[in-house]
């Protein structure tokens, strides 16, 4: 038989009485109050360490426990494992691995479901905000010639996969400068001073470029990137946001950048492929990658794209 | 018999360690869960709060249920699903912003909610606490400040401020019993000035100390083409803005300790319920202090720490606490659980804080 002291609180009003309890035989006695209840009829809270438990009885009153008192009618998991040491610290080594694994593979994997899953109508959306922006406050009119304009998109058109939606566009930008970029919906932008930049007299580094956005759209980088830093974004708010949302907004940053390296690398790859697929040579993009190496020192540090040495090495390797 | 009352000390219980363990296993759960169990880790955090707030001699209880938070959340995150998939993947930007504009609307109506379900959930010694007030009430008192905000300029802010606090304590009870907050004017006007020379000193402060990087400002500022941007201006403005980040972050937790600190004094010092009433004496600098080490405690722990930041902010504002008179059992319970208001439970998710 166990006894306790408790509070006993009648619901209706603030009066406090102490009384006693007994527990013994699947039943509880208020010997003062010739009360007795069965184990079922009675409500106790489960215990939190140092806290009082209730135990709210059938009559609407209810009583607090001693806080050094527990009293387990059954079994309580949560309380389980809070109560040893061991418990909480194995608790501890399992979240910060969870995160790390949701953070990496947990959401890289998810994107990519996500963004096979969205409609097209999705990208065509998120692109067409982003396309007019651009061309109201970065992008001019092309100056290239139009055979070069005919022969890049004759060129462009031979090495697009035949299912796959993609749109070429020329335009000059005194900002951007030397630059290619793929939008989610297909749209490629092509800038004057990039194209300016090959020295192969085919262009041929250029249809390496156009190969490169190609696969970017074609393995849907750009929507994967934004769903995955809308999932990192929600993850880190609720789970560390808590307590310091530069912590959340940091985590964020470091696994997007990660990130891009990933989606370059494969776009290579897919340009690589595409190059040796119809007779071209890599030899001219890797002049001008290295062409370009020059001018990423200055920012290197802010740099989200990987060092260009890391890619043209990829490059020769990748000459049969 | 003595017509004097007897003074209690409010006394918080809770231990760092045993609510690091709380917080632990509550994480841990809703992650493995992926969120389904934060409503119950909510509730077993605050019962654990509540539970260790102690005076004279019973405990402060949260009751909520945390199957009704949980609807809550529901609602309000597929709403919130909802209005993205409107504004961003449709593109249906006037629908979009019909629904924040009801958002908008709605908010007096959600903190009336919010704060009905902060009391009803608050138990003492058997009896609940209430709120009151009604509905006209909070949009009455919105539209007459948004006014007179707008006609002022803002002058009248700390005024608002004040009767904003009165509005949640005047129309709260303690079973039969109301509350009453008389706080003077005259003190909001007093903390909002300190308030604004506060955050004056801190701009001054870091003016003082970037001045030497202007002339790196301007030159990048003047730069047209990035060329003409040397190494030096840009390092130049990585100082200074870590010197301007670093000023927010000490200031910023500083005077947040030192606004608290008379803030909770101006409330507590001006409450009274019944025959009781309330009084503190938190210390400005030993919550200024509190704050600045808590938040580098948790930025160098990467979180890890701020079960005892948290415990020790707590610990210090109810110790410091008091509860004035001896009728401890002549309160009537008014509360029915079961009669709950419409969307209680949405506005919980807010957490809106009440300051009480």
């Amino acid at each position: 038989m166990n006894t306790f002291r408790v509070d006993f609180f009648d619901g209706k009003s603030s009066k406090k009485t102490t009384l006693t309890l007994d527990i013994h035989d699947s039943f509880i006695f208020f010997p003062e109050k010739n009360w007795k209840f069965s184990f079922d009829q009675i409500k106790v809270s489960t215990k939190i360490k140092g806290v009082s438990q209730t135990l709210n009885l059938p009559n609407g009153g209810y009583c607090s426990v001693d806080k050094n008192d527990i009293i387990e009618l059954k079994k309580s998991f949560v309380s389980y494992m809070e109560s040893k040491k061991t418990h909480i610290f194995i608790s501890l080594v399992l979240i910060i691995a969870l995160s790390l694994f949701a953070l990496t593979y947990g959401s890289t994997w998810s994107a990519k479901i996500v963004a096979n899953i969205l409609p097209q109508k999705v990208s065509q959306i998120i692109s067409k905000e982003s396309f007019s922006f651009l061309k109201e406050n970065y992008l001019k009119p092309t100056k290239l010639p139009n055979s070069t304009q005919t022969y890049l998109k004759n060129s462009f058109k031979k090495i697009t996969p035949p299912s796959l939606h993609v749109k070429l566009h020329f335009f000059n930008s005194p900002i951007l400068k030397e630059n290619a970029f793929a939008l989610p919906s297909g749209d490629i932008i092509l800038l004057d001073d990039l194209v300016l930049k090959d020295k192969d007299k085919n262009l041929t580094g250029i249809i390496g470029v156009l190969g490169h956005e190609i696969g970017h759209v074609k393995r849907k980088h750009a929507l994967q990137n934004i769903v995955k830093s809308s999932i990192v974004g929600v993850l880190s708010a609720y789970f560390i946001g808590d307590f310091s949302t530069i912590i959340a907004t940091l985590t964020t940053g470091l696994v997007t950048l990660n990130y891009s390296r990933e989606f370059e690398k494969e776009a290579d790859e897919e340009a690589a492929i595409a190059l040796k697929k119809h007779g071209y040579s890599l030899r001219p993009l890797i002049n001008l990658f290295k062409s370009l190496k020059g001018h990423e020192i200055q920012s290197k540090l802010f740099s989200t794209h990987p060092l260009f040495k890391e890619r043209i090495d990829f490059l020769e390797k990748s000459i049969p | 018999m003595d017509n004097e009352n007897s003074t209690h000390n409010f006394e918080f219980t809770g231990n760092a360690s045993d609510y690091f363990g709380i917080w632990i296993v509550n994480m841990l759960l809703s992650i493995v869960t992926f969120g389904i169990y934060s409503p119950w880790a909510k509730v077993r955090n605050n019962k654990y709060l509540y539970g260790s707030t102690v005076v004279n001699d019973s405990n402060f209880e949260y009751t909520a249920n945390p199957i009704r938070i949980l609807i809550g959340r529901v609602i309000v995150i597929g709403s919130y699903i909802f209005y993205i998939v409107l504004a961003d993947f449709m593109g249906y930007v006037i629908f979009a912003q019909i629904f924040l504009l009801a958002f908008l609307l709605l908010s007096p109506w959600l903190i009336r909610q919010a704060v009905i379900f902060r009391m009803r959930y608050t138990r003492y010694r058997g009896v609940h606490f209430m709120h009151s007030a009604t509905v006209w009430q909070y949009y009455k008192f919105f539209i007459i400040h948004i006014i007179l905000n707008i006609v002022t300029i803002g002058l009248v802010a700390p005024y608002t401020y004040k009767e904003f606090k009165s509005l949640i304590l005047n129309n709260t009870s303690y079973g039969n019993k109301n509350f009453l907050f008389n706080g003077k004017t005259s003190s909001f006007y007093i903390l909002f000035l300190k308030n604004i020379i506060l955050v004056a000193v801190m701009f001054g402060f870091i003016f003082y100390m970037g001045s030497e990087y202007f002339s790196s400002i301007s030159s990048l500022a003047k730069a047209s083409k990035p060329e003409d941007i040397s190494r030096n201006s840009i390092e130049g403005i990585l100082v200074f803005l870590f010197i301007a980040y670093a000023s927010f972050i000490i200031f910023g937790s500083l005077i947040k300790g030192l606004l608290e600190a008379w803030l909770g004094n101006i409330i507590y010092n001006n409450l009274s319920l019944d025959d009781f009433s309330f009084s503190s004496d938190w210390e400005a600098l030993k919550l200024a202090w509190i704050n600045l080490s808590n938040f580098i405690l948790i930025l160098f722990t990467l979180g890890l720490l701020y079960p005892y930041a948290k415990i020790r902010l707590i610990r210090h504002k109810v110790s410091h606490t008091y509860l004035s008179g001896d009728n401890f059992d002549g309160f009537i319970n008014t509360c029915n659980e079961e009669s709950r208001s419409l969307g209680e439970e949405t506005a919980d998710f807010f957490d809106f804080d009440i300051g009480i």
